[in-house]
């Protein structure tokens, strides 16, 4: 399996009035083609960052001070840090696309689900159906059902397909009869979101596609967001928290659909989440992280039956279980304005050598795909 | 064991207005027809999808809401329990009952009675952040409900609530701070005090761990356990995380859409849960193991309105085990023995 997206030495400092923020402190990560790949961690260790960096849309006042985001692009390794705006515009959400935490907000109240989605179409695949939209043109004057218009109408889609910025389209799309070429566009589209939403397992898409977000229940709302992601059939898919607001039984749906649509698709998944549980069904492997930086990746069934690193072993710990003490991590995750030195969980650690507040360890390889970033081990003492 | 709280078809409809003299024209059922029953020391978990009433009946037994109909017994002796509901259901209009009812039900409570009752009974909110007053400090947030109550002022309720904060795990240091300088355990912690700092008996817990890490949520749960044992609390345990509930709690209740749908032991409903709602429900829990494989129910569609909910078994649309008279009759809530009680048609 070769390594489809992988991040290198990736810092992220957040400038506020506070202080600096170190987000990130060199991240490193690597996505393996057609695999799972869970990120987990607590709230503000910097989970969604990561994710948010690997698209280049780290908010303000964040900048992405160093490291590499590598992407296969064709036959290529680009890395995306050091690509201009209107190429990242084109790998975001045909390439790399992403599943936001919270549905409702994600999509915009005062669009229908038809023109939201339309609008990942229209920006990433809009010269596919401008093709289509002449040959079902031609289709139509051979047989003779065309009408006076059509043959305007086939240059103008022509002209969307070679120079879509040309001043003819704008106008002719500000006078009423002529603008009505974008009709059969349209149509074109909808058929295509019909057919998608339809294997989203939403059951009446006709209905569903003229409705605004806020008549969509939670569970609904998710899935067109993930059909929005996948309409372009991305090769990497990050998935931000995708059920932590729904309810366990439409949780297992949404965590279902991922499940076959992967399959189908045969995307890559980075799948972020601070449920250990949705962790041990849908993951290959799991990367831990800790206050920015990561601490611990190894396969999933490692992770469970043998974690090494003592922050893993307490996020395993805290999780309820039945006729046992509830264990938990003593102290809070601290405040990245003022990282704690050394190794960032020292001062919650309860193996903490003297070492450990000093110098920072670095990322090693206990065993075979179990990385692991402590000082415990040896060989990490360098 | 005798009960805390004992409620009667208890009922909580909010209206829904329209039209231009915004009138009723339908009724939203949050609590339909619930009776339970909570031990006194136990804690009482109630699970269920959201939007199936959980908080509206968590508030409505402890009178935040006002009920539409039922009775909510506190604290009533055994026998004075018992011969109200042999009345209620030979002669519901008997003078002994109207007695009872004014006595013990807290639904006929009114003004300084009420108040008085308030001290026994507090709840404890989902979100710290907005449960507790931004421009108060700790000091009189937790001191509150004492001058409220007329239980201490000035320097008394001070050294009660540094008491009250020593026992959740704050410092006395704290005591002139606001709340936005706590991290979110700490505020749940502030808001633990506000609730026991007047020495209520019994505590209504509306997911208090839902919105926190899991590493404070431990923290939480210890916590609440310690108290319970210290202060001889008796908790209703609200939450959507059912594996939060499992360790907690003594006995659980599963709501759908405003009924109780099954109630039992904690053990003996997580071992065999017999409403197909409630194996659902369970079978849904991500459990961090990845070597299990288990066999799943998986439901498809999604919670019905409950302005208009389905006619006979609320759960037929849903359920894999859908019989012909689901459709016509609603289940009655039976008990198979053992304390185990579900509303299906199945048994």
């Amino acid at each position: 399996m070769s390594d489809i997206l992988e991040i290198e030495d990736l810092v992220l400092r957040f400038y506020t009035y506070e202080g600096v923020v170190e987000a990130l402190d060199e991240v490193n990560l690597t996505l393996k083609e057609g695999e799972t790949l869970g990120l987990v961690g607590e709230t503000g260790c910097g989970k969604s960052m990561t994710a948010l960096s690997v698209l280049v849309l780290v908010p303000s006042p964040g900048r992405i001070e160093g490291g590499h985001i590598f992407v296969e692009q064709g036959k290529k390794r680009l890395d995306l840090l050091a690509q201009n705006e209107p190429f990242l515009r084109k790998v975001r959400g045909k390439d790399i696309s992403m599943i936001f935490q919270e549905p409702r907000v994600y999509l915009n109240p005062v669009y229908t689900v038809l023109n939201q989605v339309a609008e990942v179409y229209m920006q990433h695949r809009l010269k596919e159906f401008c093709h289509m939209a002449i040959e079902e043109i031609n289709n139509e004057i051979k047989s003779g059902k065309a009408g006076f218009l059509a043959e305007f109408e086939k240059s103008m889609y022509r002209e969307l397909v070679e120079n879509p910025t040309s001043p003819l389209l704008q106008i002719a799309a500000r006078i009423p009869v002529l603008n009505r070429y974008k009709r059969r566009l349209m149509r074109m589209i909808k058929k295509e979101i019909v057919d998608l939403l339809k294997s989203m397992g939403i059951a009446d898409p006709e209905r569903v596609i003229d409705m605004y977000p806020h008549e969509l229940s939670g569970g609904m709302a998710q899935r067109v967001v993930v059909g929005m992601a996948l309409a372009c059939n991305p090769k990497i898919l990050i998935a931000d928290e995708p059920t932590t607001n729904l309810d366990v039984t439409v949780q297992l749906q949404i965590l279902n659909l991922i499940r076959t649509l992967k399959k189908k698709y045969g995307s890559s998944i980075l799948y972020i989440t601070h449920d250990m549980g949705v962790v041990a069904e849908l993951c290959q492997r799991v990367a831990v992280m800790y206050a920015g930086s990561i601490c611990e990746i190894a396969g999933v069934m490692e992770i469970f039956k043998n974690p090494l690193h003592p922050y893993t072993k307490g996020l395993l710990e805290s999780i309820p279980q039945p006729g046992k003490e509830f264990k938990s991590i003593a102290g809070t995750v601290p405040s990245l304005i003022n990282p704690p030195s050394g190794c960032r969980f020292h001062d919650r650690c309860p193996y903490a050598l003297e070492t450990c507040a000093n110098t920072k360890p670095k990322m090693i390889e206990v065993k075979k795909d179990h990385f692991i970033r402590c000082h415990l081990f040896p060989g990490v003492q360098k | 064991m005798s009960s805390l709280i004992e409620t009667h078809g208890l009922k909580k409809y909010y209206p829904v207005t329209g039209g231009v003299l915004k009138r009723k024209i339908a009724e939203v059922k949050a609590v339909d027809d619930v009776s339970i029953d909570i031990k006194k020391g136990e804690c009482f978990g109630l699970v269920g999808e959201s939007g199936c009433g959980k908080t509206t009946l968590g508030k409505t037994i402890i009178r935040l809401l006002e009920p539409n109909g039922g009775c909510i017994f506190f604290d009533a002796p055994s026998d004075v329990l018992e011969e109200a509901e042999k009345l209620a259901s030979n002669d519901p209009d008997s003078k002994r009952l109207k007695e009872f009812r004014k006595q013990y039900d807290l639904s006929t409570f009114k003004g300084s009675k009420l108040r008085h009752m308030r001290r026994k009974m507090q709840i404890v909110y989902q979100d710290p952040t907005t449960s507790l007053d931004p421009r108060m400090l700790v000091k009189d947030i937790v001191g509150e409900p004492l001058i409220v109550q007329k239980i201490a002022r000035g320097a008394e309720a001070k050294e009660r609530v540094i008491e009250m904060l020593k026992k959740v795990g704050l410092t006395e240091k704290q005591v002139y701070r606001f709340p936005h300088e706590f991290s979110g355990g700490q505020r749940q912690r502030i808001a633990v005090a506000r609730a026991l700092v007047v020495h209520p008996q019994f505590v209504v817990l509306d997911e208090p761990t839902s919105a926190v890490d899991v590493s404070v949520r431990a923290q939480l749960l210890n916590l609440f356990e310690e108290l319970q044992k210290d202060l001889g609390l008796t908790y209703m345990f609200i939450s959507h995380d059912l594996s939060v509930v499992e360790c907690t709690s003594d006995r659980v209740a599963v709501m759908y859409l405003g009924k109780i749908v099954e109630f039992a032991r904690t053990e003996e409903l997580y071992k065999s849960p017999l409403h197909p709602y409630s194996i659902a429900l369970l079978t849904a829990i991500p459990v961090p193991d990845p070597t299990l494989k288990r066999e799943r129910v998986i439901l498809t569609g999604e919670v019905p309105s409950p302005i208009n909910p389905p006619l006979g078994c609320r759960f037929h649309p849903r359920c894999p085990k859908m019989m012909e008279i689901c459709r016509r009759e609603e289940p009655r809530l039976r008990d198979l023995g053992n304390g185990h009680f579900v509303a299906c048609h199945l048994f």
